[in-house]
């Protein structure tokens, strides 16, 4: 069975963008957009294998939202991959101390993403 | 009223700098040939996106095309974009416009806060504001399109951005993955 990842993006296009590059690679997709949707959709569905999120996003933004995943015990082993044009060092390393697995400075190649992706969940 | 902070025109000229090279480095990723502009022509452009930015110094990134440039470097490869995915991929390109402008502010240790994008579509939205105090206005063709760009700053009290010999601020840059 497909692995389920969810895009977590106030941008549709965005949204699109990744759901195309990984949907092709065989994974599942749902979406979200923004953090308050995606804790919302975590709490419904509990097959969903890693989150992709971006920061800046209105009513909770991705870091927010990151902080409140780990702090759930049935979320705090989710895989979580930050996809965001915020590039600063010192918010890397906040999503990592706060257990991010990784991050990509947008515009993302798809290959890179799904690579990622492969090594965070497997295929 | 108070009077609004003055930039002085070496930091003006830096901040042209730094935008430029921005909009040049976002604008080669849709897909067509980028040049600057000093006599903008072409069809008048009838979507705009805005971001603002808000810390010392604060302000409000503009950018305005026309749909069919939207249209034509939309990222999905599904069906074709709605009118309301042509201003979401407005405002994305705004987002990753002002993603680039940060960074390069950065790099001249100066720091700040992005808020969420936004897009209004109208028409003859114009390539280029008024010119104005503070304001940074450049145009240039993707294509044969217009592209108008307008960053409004407003600096700290002190009338300066960027400081003598200001230390970096580190920054991944555009694509970089780093997994943990």
């Amino acid at each position: 069975m497909a692995a389920t990842v969810l895009v977590i993006d106030d941008s549709r296009a965005i949204r699109q963008q990744v759901g195309d590059a990984l949907a092709q690679a065989g994974y599942s997709i749902l979406e979200a957009e923004d953090g308050v949707q995606g804790l919302s959709t975590l709490s419904a569905q509990h097959d969903i294998a890693m989150v992709i999120c971006d920061i800046n996003m209105p009513n909770m933004n991705g870091l927010e939202m990151l902080a409140k995943l780990k702090a759930d015990p049935q979320n705090a082993a989710l895989p979580v991959l930050m996809l965001t044009t915020e590039g600063k060092a010192d918010l890397i390393s906040q999503a990592k101390r706060s257990g991010a697995k990784g991050w990509i400075v947008k515009p993302f190649k798809a290959d890179q993403l799904v690579a990622a992706v492969r090594k965070i969940v497997g295929k | 009223m108070s009077q609004p902070v003055v930039l002085d025109p070496a930091q003006a000229a830096i901040v042209l700098a730094l935008t430029t090279d921005a909009c040049r480095d976002m604008f080669q990723t849709l897909g067509s040939p980028v040049e600057l502009v000093q006599e903008p022509t072409g069809p008048a452009p009838d979507i705009c996106a805005f971001i603002g930015f808000s810390g010392p110094s604060r302000g409000t990134l503009m950018i305005s095309s026309t749909s069919e440039l939207f249209r034509s470097s939309y990222p999905s490869q599904g069906s074709p974009p709605s009118v309301v995915d042509l201003f979401d991929w407005a405002a994305e390109v705004a987002n990753q416009l002002m993603g680039r402008i940060k960074r390069r502010f950065c790099e001249r240790g100066v720091d700040f806060e992005v808020s969420a994008p936004t897009a209004v579509k109208g028409r003859d939205l114009g390539g280029r504001s008024p010119a104005r105090a503070g304001a940074c206005n450049l145009a240039f063709t993707i294509g044969n399109q217009l592209v108008g760009v307008c960053l409004e700053i407003t600096p700290p009290d002190s009338g300066k951005i960027f400081k003598d010999q200001a230390e970096p601020i580190g920054c991944a840059v555009e694509g970089d993955l780093v997994l943990f």
